[in-house]
């Protein structure tokens, strides 16, 4: 991390967020379905509020703001660096944050990873700050889903020492739901219960927030002393360097010294 | 080196000096006062031969020295290659001379080391003996060789570095003073 996102970092820790509604944050893999999720969450039926389509549409973070909360729509991960950057800034102003991941089978490495760097920024509070959810459930069977979310709780379990909510949601039978007026529809979406249990996450938002601060300010304070650390060897190898290459000439003054001395003596006994 | 034309030559004056006295006075005061003269040749003979012989030995010397001086200078700007660019104001570039009092250098001219120095005391402490000595050693060489001094390129990239480090320190030094200072309002010490 340079030392430039460190000073950004440090003084978005310093402002916090205490004044702000709760944020929720979608996060997780190109075309996992983040935004049409979040456009089903913030009721965007037959409106885009979140832009979706197949291909690379999020490219910066993008938030609707309801009377309760702010929901963030990040760029999909591991399509660039540059997205991912931008992800991650979003994903830290998070409250929560919602990894969306598409049902067809268990979390890719890569995904483990950015579940990894994300619990660490939660610290304490990942285990009840983090959800997992499985969309585009209606793609697959039942039963694949299920054998897909046990292998999730596994894998959260070994690698994050905990197992987050796991949610299987289907935007898309929330959205015929809503047009066609069937409430059966609607229920078995998995939106509603999702959006409850979002709701009664945020609902303690300023003691998430404060241990979410607290673990990024320790996790900050490790990042600033490592730099600190390699800014100064670096330093100190310069001037190690610096001094040794004078050090030949040195030695060279040294018997130029002694050569004036010992042939001033002997003209003097001339 | 001895100067055997010189001995024989005073030997025959005093010889010829010698005869012509006798010849004209056979008294005993005059041979005494003639064998006094004779020696007195010899002896101013003998000093004359010995300052001229003094004076080759020091020229010689000089000679020498000079040449000796010069050798040791290429082996001083070799030594400097790459870290400090030698530049010659002229000849002679070994301007020490010897004396006897053993040997001058003429009067130090201290911005002929300035640049450099004043380049190194910009991001190494002028007080680490260390850096005193390099610049001492500098100021020394300027005053031996008629020669101006300038980092090179390399030596002013590796400044310019080790300002940049410096630069960041400050800077992780801040963000820590900022953190420590959101630790405690967190309530959260390390």
């Amino acid at each position: 991390m340079k030392t430039k996102d460190m000073q950004e970092q440090v003084a978005a820790l310093a402002i916090g967020q205490t004044l702000q509604k709760p944020i929720i944050v979608a996060y997780g893999l190109m075309n996992a379905g983040k935004s049409f999720l979040m456009n089903m969450l913030t009721r965007h039926v037959d409106t885009e509020c979140f832009k979706t389509n197949d291909v690379r549409e999020t490219v910066a973070n993008a938030q609707f703001e309801s009377l309760s909360c702010i929901y963030v729509d990040t760029p999909g991960l591991d399509a660039n660096s540059a997205d991912d950057e931008q992800a991650q800034r979003g994903v830290s102003r998070g409250d929560v944050v919602i990894f969306v991941h598409q049902p067809q089978g268990e979390l890719e490495a890569n995904e483990i990873g950015f579940l990894q760097s994300l619990s660490a920024d939660f610290g304490a509070a990942a285990a009840s700050n983090i959800v997992i959810v499985l969309s585009k459930m209606e793609k697959e069977s039942a039963e694949k889903i299920s054998a897909v979310e046990a292998r999730i709780a596994q894998q959260c379990q070994d690698v994050l020492g905990f197992a987050p909510r796991i949610f299987k949601v289907s935007g898309k039978r929330y959205r015929d739901g809503v047009l066609k007026q069937q409430p059966a529809m609607i229920a078995l979406s998995g939106i509603n219960a999702l959006d409850a249990c979002l709701q009664e996450m945020v609902a303690d938002v300023h003691t998430v927030r404060a241990r979410k601060r607290a673990a990024q300010v320790a996790a900050l304070v490790a990042k600033v002393e490592r730099a600190r650390l390699k800014a100064q060897q670096r330093r100190d190898g310069l001037h190690t360097t610096i001094v040794d290459s004078f050090a030949p000439f040195g030695e060279q003054v040294d018997q130029l010294r002694h050569f004036l001395q010992e042939r001033g003596s002997l003209f003097k006994k001339i | 080196m001895p100067l055997p034309w010189l001995i024989g030559a005073a030997v025959v004056g005093l010889g010829s000096a010698l005869v012509a006295a006798l010849k004209s006075d056979d008294k005993p005061s005059s041979t005494i006062s003639t064998a006094e003269a004779a020696r007195r040749a010899q002896e101013a003979a003998t000093e004359q031969w010995r300052k001229t012989e003094q004076k080759q030995k020091k020229d010689n010397a000089r000679t020498l020295f000079a040449e000796a001086g010069v050798v040791i200078g290429t082996s001083l700007e070799d030594a400097l290659h790459g870290i400090v660019d030698v530049m010659s104001l002229g000849e002679p570039t070994f301007t020490a001379t010897l004396t006897t009092q053993g040997y001058r250098l003429p009067p130090g001219d201290p911005s002929r080391a300035y640049e450099v120095g004043h380049a190194l005391a910009e991001v190494l402490p002028m007080h680490d003996p260390v850096i005193a000595r390099i610049s001492e050693q500098l100021d020394f060489y300027t005053a031996v060789y008629n020669v101006h001094l300038q980092g090179s390129r390399t030596l002013y990239r590796q400044i310019m570095d080790i300002q940049a480090a410096d630069k960041e320190l400050v800077t992780l030094d801040q963000i820590a003073q900022q953190l420590m200072a959101l630790q405690t309002e967190l309530g959260t010490p390390l």
